[in-house]
């Protein structure tokens, strides 16, 4: 007990007080001299004590008075030099050492006087609390009260947070201590000293302290008690504090549950008194109701920050995804989409949101009937989207629901497929016309035989003179021809399906041009054809030749939609020939003509071409060393200019 | 006057060759397939033969092959609905004096044809 009090010592000359500093210091007290009033209530402003001794003779009421008025007034005891103690004296201060007062005696008369003073203290705060009363619009301390669980179950601002609760600190009995915020490292986050105190005595004190080790439970709060064994410099005298005061801490775990055993704790809050009388049960029970909130509250703020930071984790990982993904309520609006899938639909992701998925990925006013989403379960390949309108898009979609309590949504991921259809539709066309090429062959060659042989004999029978009638050589006329137009058909279709790549040889220009015509007649139907490409000798094979054109004919025939005229000429100028594709249908528009030699660039209703045509009879045509343009204006119809060189382009 | 073989498995075709060949006074044979015809050459000489190549068993590239070294004097004619310029050159190679497409343009011409080749 003694050994905690300090002692401020005050008159003009210290030889008035004899022996008592000797004595004074054989207790342990510590103690300062101040010869004037001044310099003894700037000292009080500096540094507290729990008692001034005043000598006798400079006692007055204005002293008194002076010293009260501090805010932490100490205990004033007079010393008394001679036995004579002069009445108005035992009002004022009750508490006297006399000249020849022994140890003891001293140390009795200290210890009331700082232990009533401290009690005194508390009773005052007690009383102003009590006298405040529970009534809330008077009740400042209510309002704080309910304004800081308030603050903390709102704010997300840590430092705003412990603000409101140091403030908090001034309105119940912990005025005169000093408070301290440590975090879990006991790193200093914040201080509130006490009005008699300094804060960097606070933070030397901290520095000294003997903190509980990191495991400790603190589900509740604990007094606990330190050691500082520091010395003090001051312009009196050298004085060390050693134990300093009584303090209680309460430690809040912010960052984890509470678990049984080995709690993490995330901050802990000091409370410090330089008072002897330890910190009551009362102390600790306030310490916790008021200071729990705190604990709430940074365990919500820790909480945010990572869910903050889970969100943005998210959102980056969402956005990372190189496949269109998308978040769909229960209403097919679009609550959340990544960069992915704005570029598919080539919109920006604000004027995403809202809107509802069949609308932009099918352009549909109702969902989807094949919706992923609307199925229980959706099939590992992927479900496919019919899209409508004149952008179609080929796409796979998959769904996946995820109900909460709250609400349910789909994640939808999609895959654009239209290259890949494309693909194998235009695998499946070459496959089909392999086939159809080595069904043509086989039939052609089985018919070859019976038709050659009916030509024989027709020409036979023909060139016997016989005795029948007139009528019979007609006929046998007319089998004949119907015969030999077999044959030429045969030709035609057995020239046709031998292949590309065949060798170059000298063939005639009109015959490539009427058998590849023959061949596309059933595409042609009733458009009418008119065919004056000259006969010409030329090295160059037929059969890709062949298949050029017929390409370049059906393209045509398809563009007039069964209608229309066909115009194929041809012009011979120095070493090439130009041969003319002429189409009655709608022409192609300016800005698409340069593109219609690419592949899967196609204008066509899906199903009827795979886009790949064009390119296909580019390259065929540039293997064989002939150039293919276009000439052509919406509305004026389509003409294919071939530029085939009349030498051996291998010679 | 010349002797000729006429060999194919269509018999309108090897009946009108025959027919054409017989005005022209040649001595004209036919076999259906290639195992009778390598029968036939067996027993007899021809001054050529006249073959088709897709035959059922024994087709004409192997009669071809077989005349070539066992009766390198008889000339052989075949005739096919191929085409193909690589085949005509391999059966030129193999000795066939002439390859002729199927239909035949003029079934007329064969007796001068069958000249040509005997030359």
């Amino acid at each position: 007990m003694s050994a905690l009090v300090h002692l401020k010592i005050f008159s003009e000359r210290a030889e008035d007080f004899h022996s008592l500093p000797e004595k004074l210091t054989a207790l342990n007290y510590t103690y300062s001299f101040h010869a004037t009033i001044e310099e003894l209530c700037d000292s009080l402003a500096h540094e507290p004590a729990d008692a001034v001794i005043v000598h006798a003779l400079e006692m007055s009421q204005s002293t008194a008075s002076q010293i009260q008025k501090k805010i932490s007034p100490p205990q004033i005891i007079v010393y008394l030099p001679d036995k004579k103690i002069p009445n108005y004296v035992k009002v004022i201060a009750p508490f006297c050492i006399q000249a020849e007062s022994n140890r003891e005696e001293i140390s009795y008369v200290v210890d009331s006087a700082v232990s009533a003073l401290r009690k005194g203290r508390r009773l005052l705060a007690l009383r102003t609390h009590q006298k405040r009363g529970w009534n809330f619009e008077y009740n400042p301390a209510l309002h704080l009260i309910t304004s800081l669980v308030k603050k903390c179950t709102i704010s997300e601002d840590f430092p705003d947070l412990l603000n409101a609760m140091l403030t908090f600190k001034n309105v119940i009995e912990f005025q005169d201590s000093s408070l301290i915020l440590l975090d879990h490292r006991n790193k200093v986050l914040q201080i509130l000293h006490a009005p008699a105190e300094k804060s960097e005595n606070i933070v030397q004190l901290h520095v000294d302290a003997d903190f509980p080790a990191q495991n400790f439970d603190f589900l509740e709060p604990k007094t606990i008690s330190f050691n500082s064994s520091q010395e003090w410099d001051h312009p009196l005298g050298k004085y060390t504090k050693n134990p300093w005061g009584s303090a209680i801490a309460i430690g809040f775990c912010a960052e984890e549950a509470p678990k049984r055993k080995g709690i993490a704790r995330s901050a802990m809050l000091v409370l410090y008194r330089r008072d002897l009388i330890p910190f009551t049960e009362r102390d600790l029970w306030l310490l916790e109701m008021t200071y729990g909130p705190l604990a709430l509250a940074l365990e919500k703020v820790a909480m945010l920050k990572a869910i903050g930071q889970a969100s943005k984790e998210w959102r980056s990982t969402f956005d990372a995804i190189s496949e269109p993904l998308t978040v769909v309520d229960n209403d097919f609006q679009i609550s959340k989409a990544n960069k992915a899938f704005a570029k598919l639909i080539g919109q920006d992701i604000k004027k995403i949101k809202g809107k509802k998925c069949h609308q932009l990925l099918a352009n549909r006013r109702t969902p989807c009937p094949s919706c992923p989403a609307l199925l229980d379960e959706v099939p590992s390949s992927g479900v496919r989207l019919a899209s409508q309108g004149k952008e179609k898009r080929d796409l796979l979609a998959w769904s996946y629901g995820i109900r909460t309590p709250l609400e349910s949504y789909h994640f939808q991921f999609y895959r654009d497929v239209s290259k890949e259809t494309a693909l194998t539709g235009a695998l499946i066309q070459s496959e089909k016309m392999a086939a159809v090429g080595r069904l043509v062959g086989a039939i052609a060659h089985e018919i070859n035989n019976p038709i050659a042989g009916i030509l024989a004999t027709s020409q036979i029978i023909l060139s016997e003179p016989s005795s029948s009638d007139p009528s019979l050589q007609e006929d046998m006329k007319e089998i004949r021809d119907a015969a030999w137009r077999s044959k030429k058909i045969i030709d035609d279709l057995l020239g046709f399906t031998e292949g590309e790549g065949k060798g170059f040889e000298r063939a005639d220009l009109a015959d490539i041009v009427r058998s590849s015509l023959t061949f596309s007649r059933s595409a042609l139907g009733e458009i009418k054809v008119s065919n004056t490409v000259e006969s010409l000798s030329l090295v160059t094979s037929p059969n890709s030749l062949q298949q050029v054109l017929f390409n370049l004919i059906t393209n045509a025939a398809q563009a007039m939609n069964g209608r229309g005229a066909l115009v194929l000429s041809s012009k011979s100028s120095g070493d090439f020939i130009s041969l003319s594709v002429e189409d009655s249908g709608p022409g192609i528009a300016s800005d698409r003509l340069e593109h219609i030699f690419d592949p899967f660039y196609t204008s066509k209703q899906e199903g009827s071409g795979t886009g790949l045509g064009l390119s296909i009879v580019k390259n065929l045509a540039a293997k064989i060393g002939i150039k293919i343009s276009v000439e052509s204006a919406l509305g004026s119809g389509t003409k294919f200019h071939l530029k085939i060189p009349m030498k051996d382009i291998h010679a | 006057m010349p002797r000729v073989l006429v060999v194919d498995d269509e018999k309108i075709i090897s009946s009108s060759i025959a027919r054409v060949l017989a005005r022209a006074a040649h001595t004209v044979s036919t076999a259906n397939n290639g195992l009778e015809a390598l029968a036939i050459l067996q027993k007899e000489s021809f001054d050529l033969v006249i073959l088709d190549l897709l035959m059922p068993e024994i087709g004409g590239g192997e009669v071809l092959d077989w005349l070539h070294s066992n009766r390198p004097q008889t000339r052989v004619i075949l005739m096919t609905a191929y085409g193909d310029q690589h085949l005509k050159e391999d059966l030129h190679r193999r000795g066939a004096a002439r390859v002729l497409a199927k239909p035949f343009d003029d079934i007329l011409q064969f007796p001068k044809i069958v000249e040509d080749a005997l030359k």
